[in-house]
């Protein structure tokens, strides 16, 4: 279980990245943390003709507020979001943060390299999509600014041009309380649903390890107390099928309504009140 | 970080090889390696530190753990050349430079959190970040323990003597501060998934 | 926590820490893939991706024009190269594969061998690899043990004329014994009958260190080390010999530090064949090292039968008859190991109960799997599992409480020894009062009233409880033939007095986390006399280690390798108090040994040393007439039978209604094993099996689709228990030695996993509503649960 041959670059800057990009007429696999991309490189299950290690870039780090917007470069790793002051703005990518690997990987891991990687069942392409985030991504023809909604475009797919590299994602600071909520079973049928108030009060729902891409749930006219079972259904509705020996169509669907339902439980419109997760309060 | 006089890129052979430099356990060392050599076997057979165990390269297991500055990585996960210019401290790298175990290291012993020693290596070098963010002033309880361990596979202790030495190792230093275990740079502790 | 004070005094009974940890905790433990010779190479092995299919044609050209490659064959190019596999269980009838380590004509499973690359790494080595081109005609695969029975199915051995590997059936009727009772009758004749079917899940030991193979060429000879991560250096020895046509003089084999085994390394497999023979071709050292997704396919699994039972009751609720039809899935050939598993299910059925008459037959089916082997409990979970819950579903038909059901038909106590109706000798125990003392722990009233407070907070919880025992000290070898073992069941010991008077003692046992090391010095010291850290033991080595044929398996080591230790030690003993009479110049019988001295009895006069007789021993030139020099002794023990060790499980389940996850907050496990050399090891064995056992019982499985591919390579996918999982386990002990081994010590390394499975499932089914469907298989998956949550309470 050991990587093919591939050439390596490693830019030092983000024109000489995208020039590279531009280049390269092959397959090129864009190497961040690698906690995703290197299992693939030792499985042989990805060989690469080149690997574009962008760690040493510089525009590719720092976390920043610009505004009511968060801005984390594509290489800071998960970790240092995980802890940093700037992040906890943003309560709920703190939250999906806990639940992304383990310690270990999440200090290698980044959060752009989980969100081009798109997992059909990672948190952190769902926080992006729920709270309308946007990947700013680089080319050697410019920048691109692309909404969440564009960005997902299948299992492990996304809008990203073969010449384009993820360079930043940005999230709205939501006004109010946003929460987490996810279901597994040791990490077989994992879904995650994310709920919280718009800054209009509107109530967005959003759940990921249902089919291809995170989705957000249809809830018209949702809000009243009531209205919890009918946005738990809506979510169960959107399970491909597609399950696996310890997850299937049946069980997800149980567990998207079980994650729904639980995440509406802790939602608020009220922004100074945060209910705790079930881990949380134990 | 080390200095050291190398050009920022060592120039690539035609093989793709180059020359990486890293400080592991506090000693320079320098080898060829090729680009898709991963960091536990350059540890094992370029430097020498088989302590360094690999069992899944998929991230799964944990043995391969090792600090790369300072921080817990899956060494199987990491390219080598990832790695150039670091700092890594691998289990030998735990121990006093007397010998003297440290806490962690010596509480596994007392409560046999090991059977066949392989998974070992990992589970040391996890609990010694987890100590050294307790030590930074991250609480811990039983259970967030748990979750912190279930990043390494142990398949022989059942993790009881395992998770018994890491609180009692975590009581022993939070009473008595040695500064010599503060490794890591975290400041508070949180829920793995 | 034992609570039956040991007789032995000194070091043995206490619980020493490890001797072990020093050198784990600072990654100084030396494993095979940490052995490198220089010029090594590295082998890499190209393994089917069918799981039935043809081999057309094989094209090794692109992979050999690979720089750093230095050699790729074939199946058919080695066929004449390396002579066959033999069993270690040959069963009466059993049917043999090619024995090859590489196939040549088809392949039976996925990740069977195929070719083999030899190259400058593992990285070039597997360029390699991929650059081979086979071209596969698929086969129909054969992925159940119906299909493989079905009058149309495929063959996977054409010779065979169908896929039966061996049968077996007791009772055995034995010349010269009365007739064995007839159960068909008792069945007809009970007052009530239960029977159901039942099967146990393909499992994987999966130690965290993969197989490994080094070996090093030496051209005297030529010569060959092999360092090679077994259970049974010895038989790796006599295997390699064989196939090869070395002599096995010019072969040495050392296990190190073994990264665990389970049974699972206790056999010979292809690889640590191969490496010797290319370090023989190329002449120049070659290693191994099992990747993970390869010891998926590559490693033999184990469990995987379908048992339907049926047992007939009195009035009294007493166990008249048992009947068993059941079906081994041995993957595609047989492994070294052949159908022992499946036979020792049969032969261990009746557990620890008094079952008066039984009608058992065993059938071994191949189908398109990898081959099964060994695992921890080897059979017995097996067997514990479909009669565990068997049991409880028969106690409410009965009007019994479980537990009472179990108390009225385990063996009682003034019945030992007690040959059960398969034949198998029971040693010692008493059965009923450690049923009796789990009821009684604080930890079960605690258990009580953390399930009442899970049932009111709205969760389904439920108790379960399951007995054992555990077939320990294998042996004896005047018995290994009749059962179809082909090797000796004894084991060795050698002990020298080095000449400054310490203790070396060399075991042919191997550890793989049982601390034998810590064990055996233990023993040593006390046999001895001196002190502890005058001891040291080493393992592992052929060279240095005397032959044992069965090496570390069947939980033998404590009572059987333990035994020639005492041998070996008295006789070291004995020949220093002749030596020290001599010096005293008194009669032998009037020296006494004691504190590491001899000395005349009574003299009072100070005695001589370790050191001093150890001198004489050695310089020779002043020892009793006809006395060889030298202090090296040997103790080789043969057990007269087997020892049973026994326990009891008893586990609460915490069941979330929402997922139908399954927590198991609390366990009990009493335990008897006899004398314990040291308590902590046996509490670890007991606490490291269980959990081992509650993956067997909700998470671990390796399902196969129906083209034969397997549902986990790796560790995503194959749920091994993880920390958070972990119960609050109270461990108790009773000690009843047995009277087979010298130091009264039984086996504990399965003890385990044999009953913690049938507990849990036994507590789930009562967290369920009452009535539910009988859960009859293992792994219980949430979604079984959720069928279950959902069925109406029986009215």
């Amino acid at each position: 279980m050991r990587p093919a041959p591939f050439r390596y670059r490693e830019p030092r800057s983000l024109d000489e990245a995208c020039a590279v990009l531009a280049a390269e007429p092959g397959d090129v696999a864009v190497l961040a943390g690698g906690q995703s991309l290197v299992p693939q490189l030792n499985a042989r299950t990805r060989t690469p003709g080149l690997v574009l290690a962008i760690g040493r870039v510089p525009e590719l780090g720092g976390v920043t507020l610009d505004g009511d917007r968060l801005r984390i470069g594509a290489a800071v790793t998960q970790r240092t979001v995980q802890h940093d002051p700037l992040a906890a703005r943003v309560p709920v990518l703190v939250e999906a943060l806990g639940h992304v690997g383990h310690v270990p990987t999440r200090n290698r891991g980044t959060v752009g390299g989980s969100i081009a990687f798109a997992d059909p069942a990672a948190e952190l392409p769902l926080v992006l999509l729920a709270l309308g985030g946007v990947a700013v991504a680089h080319s050697a023809s410019g920048q691109r600014r692309i909404p969440a909604a564009e960005l997902f475009t299948g299992p492990f797919r996304t809008s990203l041009r073969p010449d384009e590299l993820l360079t930043a994602v940005e999230l709205p600071v939501p006004a109010h309380p946003w929460v987490f909520e996810q279901r597994h079973f040791r990490r077989h049928a994992k879904v995650s649903a994310v709920a919280g108030h718009g800054p209009d009060g509107a109530l967005t729902v959003a759940v990921t390890g249902v089919g291809g891409t995170p989705v957000v749930v249809p809830t018209p006219g949702a809000g009243g107390a009531g209205d919890a079972d009918a946005v738990a259904a809506a979510a169960t509705d959107l399970v491909l099928p597609n399950g696996d020996r310890y997850g299937s169509v049946a069980y997800r669907r149980r567990l998207v309504a079980v994650a729904v339902a639980a995440a509406l439980s802790r939602v608020t419109p009220d922004p100074t009140h945060h209910t705790p997760s079930r881990e949380e309060a134990a | 970080m080390t200095t050291t006089d190398l050009p920022t890129t060592a120039p690539a052979r035609p093989t793709g090889e180059r020359v990486l430099t890293m400080q592991v356990n506090g000693e320079p060392v320098a080898a060829l390696a090729e680009p898709r050599t991963n960091l536990a076997d350059f540890l094992r057979e370029r430097a020498g530190r088989t302590g360094t165990h690999t069992s899944c390269h998929q991230g799964w297991c944990g043995a391969c753990t090792v600090l790369v500055d300072g921080e817990s990585a899956r060494s199987c996960l990491t390219l080598a050349v990832q790695a150039d210019r670091a700092e890594i401290t691998t289990v030998e790298g735990i121990e006093d430079p007397d010998g003297t175990l440290s806490r962690f290291q010596q509480a596994l012993i007392d409560h046999t959190g090991f059977q066949c020693g392989f998974c070992t290596p990992g589970f040391v070098v996890l609990g010694t970040e987890i100590i050294a963010e307790a030590r930074a002033g991250a609480r811990f309880d039983r259970a967030e323990l748990l979750r912190r361990l279930s990043a390494n596979i142990c398949r022989c202790t059942g993790y009881a003597g395992i998770v018994d030495a890491l609180e009692s190792a975590l009581a022993s230093a939070l009473e008595d501060p040695d500064p010599a275990e503060q490794a890591g740079r975290h400041g508070s502790g949180e829920a793995g998934a | 926590m034992t609570v039956t004070e040991q007789s032995t005094g000194g070091y043995v009974g206490r619980s020493i820490p490890s001797r072990t940890g020093d050198r784990f905790v600072r990654g100084a433990g030396r494993y095979v893939d940490d052995v490198h010779h220089n010029r090594e190479a590295t082998m890499v092995v190209l393994r089917s991706p069918h799981a039935h299919a043809r081999i057309v044609s094989v094209d090794t050209a692109a992979a050999r024009a690979i720089d750093g490659v230095y050699a790729v064959v074939t199946g058919a190019e080695l066929f004449d190269e390396i002579g066959p596999q033999q069993y270690l269980w040959d069963l009466p009838g059993q049917k043999t594969g090619h024995g090859r380590p590489l196939t040549v004509d088809k392949v039976r499973h996925v990740g069977e061998p195929v070719a083999v690359v030899v190259a400058r790494d593992q990285y070039v080595a597997e360029d390699a690899r991929d650059a081979i081109e086979v071209v596969y005609e698929p086969l129909p695969a054969v992925t159940t043990v119906d299909q493989a029975l079905a009058p149309d199915a495929p063959l996977l051995h054409e010779e065979w004329g169908d896929n039966v590997q061996v049968r077996a059936a007791w009772p055995v009727a034995i010349p010269g014994l009365p007739e064995p009772p007839d159960a068909a009758a008792a069945l007809v004749g009970a007052h009530t009958v239960v029977r159901e079917t039942f099967t146990t899940s393909r499992i994987l030991a999966n130690s965290m260190e993969t197989r490994g193979v080094v070996c090093d060429y030496d051209p005297t000879g030529p010569r060959l080390t092999i360092h090679t991560s077994t259970q049974s250096p010895h038989q790796i020895r006599e295997g390699v010999a064989a196939m090869l046509g070395v002599p096995e003089n010019r072969i040495r084999v050392i296990a190190p530090d073994v990264g665990g085994a389970f049974g699972m390394k206790a056999v010979l497999y292809p690889e640590e064949v191969l490496v010797p023979y290319f370090a023989l071709r190329l002449r120049r050292p070659v290693r191994f090292t099992e990747q993970r997704d390869e010891a998926f396919v590559a490693s033999t699994p184990s469990r995987d039968q379908r048992m339907e039972l049926e047992i007939g009751f009195d009035a009294d609720a007493r166990i008249v008859g048992l009947r068993a039809r059941y079906l081994i899935d041995l993957g595609s050939a047989p492994s070294t190991c052949g159908a022992g598993t499946g036979w020792a299910t049969g032969a261990l059925l009746c557990g620890p109960y008094a079952v008066p008459a039984v009608d058992i037959q065993a059938t071994a089916v191949v189908t398109n799997k990898t081959p099964l082997g060994a695992y921890r409990g080897f059979g017995q979970p097996e067997a514990n599992f479909p009669m565990e819950r068997l049991l409880d579903l028969a106690a409410p038909q009965l009007g019994l409480d479980p537990v009472e059901l179990r108390r009225r038909n385990l063996v009682p106590p003034d019945a030992f020894p007690f040959t059960t109706a398969t034949g198998q000798l029971l040693d010692s125990g008493d059965y009923p009062q450690m049923l009796g003392m789990a009821l009684d722990r604080p930890a079960y009233a605690e258990m009580l009233r953390e399930r009442d407070q899970i049932r009111a907070a709205g969760r389904p919880a439920g108790i379960g409880v399951a007995f054992f025992n555990e077939c320990t000290n294998f042996g004896p070898s005047g018995v290994f033939p009749l059962i179809g073992i082909t090797t000796g069941g004894w084991d060795a010991t050698s002990a020298t007095v080095e000449p400054d008077g310490r203790v070396r003692v060399v075991s042919s046992q191997t550890p793989m986390g049982q601390d034998l090391e810590t064990a055996f010095a233990q023993l040593a010291a006390d046999r001895f006399g001196v002190p502890l850290d005058h001891v040291t033991v080493r393992f592992g080595d052929t060279d240095s280690s005397h032959y044992t044929a069965y090496a570390s398996g069947a939980s033998r080591a404590a009572g059987i390798g333990g035994s020639s230790l005492i041998l070996a030690a008295d006789k070291a003993v004995d020949k220093m108090r002749r030596i020290a009479a001599h010096l005293l110049e008194a009669d032998p019988d009037d020296v006494e040994h004691a504190d590491g001295e001899f000395r005349v009895r009574g003299a009072g006069a100070t005695g001589l040393s370790y050191a001093t007789v150890a001198a004489a021993a050695y310089q020779g030139g002043n020892l009793p007439e006809g006395m060889e020099p030298g202090l090296e002794t040997l103790g080789a023990f043969d057990p007269q039978a087997l020892a049973f060790s026994y326990g009891v499980v008893v586990a609460l389940v915490d069941i979330d209604p929402d997922t139908g996850q399954v927590r198991v907050p609390r366990m009990v496990f009493g335990h008897d094993c006899g004398t314990q050399l040291n308590p902590r090891i046996v509490d670890a064995q007991i606490v490291g099996g269980a959990l081992q056992g509650l993956g067997a019982a909700l998470t671990e499985e390796i399902v196969y689709d129906e083209s034969g591919q397997p549902g986990a390579v790796g560790f995503a996918d194959y749920l091994m228990p993880i920390a958070p999982e972990i119960p609050e386990l109270d461990v108790f002990h009773t000690v009843t030695p047995t009277p087979f081994a010298l130091n009264g010590a039984k086996g504990v390394g399965e003890s385990g996993v044999i009953a913690a499975p049938s507990a849990i499932a036994n507590a789930v089914q009562d967290a369920l509503p009452a009535g539910a469907t009988p859960l009859t298989s293992i792994p219980v998956l949430p979604e079984r649960v959720l069928a279950g949550l959902a069925e109406e309470p029986a009215r």
